[in-house]
């Protein structure tokens, strides 16, 4: 057959394996300084624009979406070419979907220090990033399909399977979480209240940690590993199975992030079972790595890039063993709004993303720059570095969360909690909080190596951008099922239908969860009591938002007796209503603050104890690790998007009434005056149009609608 | 040609079963089965998930969560009603006077976030009132300090603290106050509030046992 000649584009497979590089190290910084935080709170630097609440979402987002997000796109771009033989679809996409990424983390960065926040984990981003980000990634999307459609390659390998999905399902996650309705430029609140707004919301970062964390680290797996040990895959079978298993059971599993909490029995059960029916369908990827390097091992002994990959693989299997033990209520009784679940985290993290990327990096940057790695030693080092790190961040949190938790639901023979004071538990586990610092050091400094060693090794070598091959044509094939093809290997050379098939598959979990919680009305029992916010509450929720309290506190008690008894009435689903966005919070840090507004409970501090708090909480109490807020009491407040605030508030059925919008400011002059006029009798001066005065109103306003309430099913 | 069409390495060990027509940029892929024990744990756990919805819905043994919660309460009242007494009177309260109990009741200031808001002192801040000093806003017998802190001044901002203290704990904490601290002259000392009412003279009546359980 008849040879054609092209080139794979080698020059934006740079571009991103430099992105990652950058914003790896970026990320893995700002996670340094989120740690010395939580150890030592002078690190938020009395600075608005550091503290722990805005800074926590840079790192998740750095991590994920630049450093993680880029090194999908470096080990795509690289292997996508060479699996369909022929050069991506459009290099004009291509330049578009790199540039127009690196733009997005930059004003990702740039909005959250600022305070434009969702609140919503890993979807923090404001709608005008949101849109870009959909139509990057369309772009992205368009120039894989389009690669696939010219490719020379009759079939379509597993690797490619794995990208597919990847970006079918993060673009309906992204879209599907990101409804929301804008009051201004750069806010916006999400058409889902309060349980449903959750339960969106975890389906989206359930599956972001499948869809992006996992999946497209599968297809690279099965790339860059076969190639790096140069063994054949060990089963094709096993491919099939756990794909199809993988995409279509992960998509059910998000209500586990919600279990105990005011979301229906029936939901958080599916959360449960397809969590433990994820075990096997996850190990198939691991095992069908771990079992390729069969008459590798030898290898592995002398090869960093090996090691990098048999601990991610392995890390993989870790890390997808723990989430279904932690999808178990009972341990997730123990586990939720602890370290615990942080440990988690960067078992996935650290291990499986961290170590693959890695391990590609130094693979490939050496092949498209036509040289070799400069120093095997130092990535040798780098590996051990990297693993004691991991070891040092992880093993001391799951310390501390087992600590914590153990301490929260302790009971004395008096049937009192042992540790009444929440800040005791937080004392307690701070020595693991420094270790933790020095294991992400560790991490960090074998980062650094590898930036250093592939600067040296891309120094010394020369860049082909355009590398050559030749490749014939693919031969045109009947468009039905050959004879004696299996029903996959035909499905393998229609990736048409092979994307339709896998689009069905990842739909199905969701729309059963997420569709009955919004249109069936007895998922959510009314609760006659519950009002809308005030303007002055609305306003103060709104800056809880903006400084991402939620990174710090829950507001959800758990039905359990050390919960009710430490907060108060346990939280029920009617609750929330109003709730747009919802602040459950997945991590508590400092105390629950759903009942900081039961005046007779035991969560209510008066308005003097909170302006003193927030101007200091060492002052109040001196270990305390929550951050300054002095400027709540500079700060006058924003009201100039209250009226839309309330009229997109009714759009999406808050019952604010009619007319109500034109009154707002007046009834929010008139609370915060009263407000104002308390904090005075305590000898507090402070204007009622400050900062301080909403955020009060809202922390006063926390579980009071229920305080007294029935509730009427 | 290049590079490109280096051949995956071949072991015989290992290979036997590579499948003819699948290579893609060399990679090979071998016809092996999934692992049977992986299988298995798949059948197993879908098996798990079934008998799970069976336990807590079709068949219902289990108890859902708010019957677990129920449970788990109705489980401490039974404890906490065996150890209940009926001989503690709030009306007429006798402190302590012995060391061991002042010594608890100092603790229990010091643990139970009292001095965030009353000073480590007693001296008072921002937030409480000065226990040094010979002014009082709710009175200066034990009977009256006892309210207090039992049941709290919620909107001024002194919590409830029946859950939390117990009947003996409460009388320890107000007896340190009233023995201890009362008279004492810490630094920077919050200016008196409510109505001068002199030091509390301990009264040398006899000492009465307050029960140490649960007040709801
Ligand atoms: C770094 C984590 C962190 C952040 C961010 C944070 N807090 Fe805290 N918060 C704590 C800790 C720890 C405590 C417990 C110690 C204390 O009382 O200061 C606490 C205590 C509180 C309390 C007292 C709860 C009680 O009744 O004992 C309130 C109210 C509170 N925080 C509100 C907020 C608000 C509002 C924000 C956002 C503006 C916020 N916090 C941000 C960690 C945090
Ligand atoms: C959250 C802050 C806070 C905490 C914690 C707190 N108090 Fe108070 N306490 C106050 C405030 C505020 C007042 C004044 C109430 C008023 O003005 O009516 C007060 C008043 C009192 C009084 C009455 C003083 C008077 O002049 O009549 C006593 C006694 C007292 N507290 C004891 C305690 C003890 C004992 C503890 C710990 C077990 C404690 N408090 C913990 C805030 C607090």
């Amino acid at each position: 057959m008849e040879l054609q000649k092209f080139y794979y584009d080698n020059k934006i497979v740079k571009q991103f394996a430099y992105a990652t590089m950058l914003w790896g190290i970026v990320g893995m910084l700002v996670g340094l300084v989120i740690a010395l935080q939580l150890a030592f709170p002078i690190f938020n630097f009395d600075f608005q624009y550091t503290t722990f609440g805005r800074v926590r979402p840079v790192h998740t987002n750095a991590i994920i979406f630049a450093f993680v997000g880029n090194a999908i796109f470096t080990g795509v771009y690289y292997s996508m070419q060479r699996l369909l033989k022929t050069r991506m679809y459009s290099d004009l996409l291509s330049k578009i979907h790199f540039w127009g990424w690196q733009l997005i983390i930059v004003l990702a960065a740039v909005t959250l220090l600022a305070g434009y926040t969702m609140s919503k984990e890993y979807a923090e981003l404001e709608w005008p990033i949101d849109i870009l980000i959909a139509i990057i990634w369309v772009v992205f999307g368009i120039n894989m399909i389009g690669t696939m459609i010219v490719r020379r390659e009759q079939h379509i390998y597993v690797a490619i399977w794995f990208y597919l999905a990847s970006f079918l399902a993060v673009a309906i996650l992204h879209i599907g979480n990101s409804i929301e309705i804008p009051v201004s430029f750069l806010k916006s609140y999400p058409v889902y209240a309060g349980v449903q707004d959750a339960l969106v919301q975890w389906w989206y970062g359930h599956n972001a940690v499948a869809f992006f964390l996992t999946t497209p680290f599968l297809g690279l797996m099965y790339y860059f590993l076969p190639k790096a040990a140069n063994r054949p895959v060990y089963s094709y079978k096993l491919s099939i199975l756990h794909f199809w298993a993988l995409i279509f059971i992960y998509m059910w599993a998000g209500p586990h992030h919600l279990l105990y909490q005011a979301l229906p029995d029936w939901a958080q059960a599916l959360g449960t079972t397809f969590s433990i029916m994820l075990i096997a369908p996850s190990w198939g990827g691991m095992m069908n790595g771990l079992l390729t390097l069969r008459g590798a091992w030898d290898k592995v002994r002398d090869s960093a890039i090996l090691k990098f990959m048999v601990v991610a693989v392995t890390a993989y299997g870790m890390a997808t063993f723990e989430g279904p033990m932690l999808s178990l209520k009972n341990v997730n009784a123990l586990s939720h709004f602890t370290d615990w679940t942080i440990a988690h985290v960067h078992i996935g993290g650290m291990g499986w993303n961290g170590f693959l990327t890695f391990g590609m990096l130094y693979w490939l940057l050496p092949k498209i720059f036509n040289t070799k790695l400069f120093s095997q030693k130092l990535a040798n080092a780098h590996f051990w570095i990297a693993t004691l790190g991991m070891l040092m961040y992880s093993v001391p949190l799951y310390w501390a969360g087992f600590t914590q938790t153990l301490m929260w639901k302790e009971f004395n023979a008096d049937g009192f909690l042992a540790y009444p004071n929440f800040l005791s538990t937080v004392t307690q586990i701070l020595p693991m909080y420094m270790t933790r610092v020095v294991g992400g050091i560790f991490y960090f400094t074998g980062a650094i190596l590898m930036v250093y060693n592939l600067i040296k090794t891309v120094n010394s070598g020369n860049i082909i951008n355009n590398e050559e091959v030749e490749a014939p044509a693919r031969a045109v094939l009947q468009a039905s099922k050959l004879d004696g093809e299996s029903t996959h290997r035909w499905l393998e050379r229609k990736p048409v239908r092979f994307a339709v098939l896998t689009l069905i598959a990842v739909v199905i979990g969701g729309a059963i969860e997420i569709i009955p919680v919004i249109v069936v009305k007895s998922n959510i029992p009314s609760i006659q009591s519950v009002q809308p916010y005030t303007p002055l509450e609305l306003e103060g929720r709104d800056i809880y938002v903006r400084e991402g309290c939620y990174t710090c506190h829950s507001q959800m008690v758990r039905p359990f007796r050390s919960e009710t008894e430490r907060y108060g009435d346990y939280s029920k689903e009617g609750e929330f209503v109003y709730d747009h966005p919802f602040q459950w919070g997945s991590k508590r840090t400092g105390p629950d603050l759903a009942r900081s507004g039961v005046v007779t409970g035991k969560m209510y501090k008066s308005a003097t104890w909170h302006y003193n708090h927030f101007m200091d909480p060492r002052s109040m109490s001196p270990e305390s690790i929550m951050p300054k807020y002095p400027w709540f009491a500079k700060q006058t407040l924003d009201i100039s998007s209250l009226k839309r605030k309330i009229e997109v508030m009714q759009s999406l059925g808050v019952p604010y009434p009619e007319g109500y919008a034109e009154k707002a400011e007046a009834e929010l002059i008139a609370q915060a005056e009263k407000i104002a006029a308390e904090l005075k009798a305590s000898g507090i001066e402070i204007a009622a149009d400050k900062e301080m005065i909403a955020v009060i109103a809202y922390l006063h306003r926390l579980g009071k609608d229920i305080s007294t309430a029935e509730v009427n099913p | 040609m290049d590079k490109h069409n280096e051949q995956m390495e071949f072991d015989e060990r290992f290979d036997q079963n590579l499948i003819e027509d699948h290579e893609y940029d060399n990679i090979r892929e071998l016809d092996n089965p999934a692992p049977f024990w992986l299988m298995g744990l798949f059948y197993l756990s879908v098996l798990f998930s079934i008998f799970y919805g069976a336990y807590y819905f079709w068949i219902g043994i289990g108890e859902l969560q708010t019957a677990e919660y129920k449970s788990e309460i109705a489980a401490a009242e039974i404890n906490s009603k065996k150890q209940a007494s009926s001989a503690f009177d709030e009306s007429n309260i006798s402190l302590y006077h012995d060391e061991a109990n002042l010594a608890a009741g100092a603790e229990l200031f010091a643990t139970k976030t009292c001095v965030t808001c009353h000073g480590t002192k007693g001296e008072g801040n921002a937030i409480g009132p000065n226990m040094t000093d010979e002014y009082w806003i709710h009175g200066n017998t034990p009977e009256q300090l006892y309210q207090v802190v039992k049941n709290g001044v919620p909107e001024k901002g002194m919590t409830p603290f029946k859950g939390q203290l117990s009947e003996k704990q409460i009388v320890q904490v107000i007896s340190f106050l009233l023995i201890k601290l009362q008279g004492t002259t810490p630094e920077n000392a919050k200016a008196p509030q409510g109505e001068k009412l002199g030091f509390y003279s301990a009264s040398q009546s006899e000492v009465k046992e307050p029960n140490d359980s649960t007040l709801q």
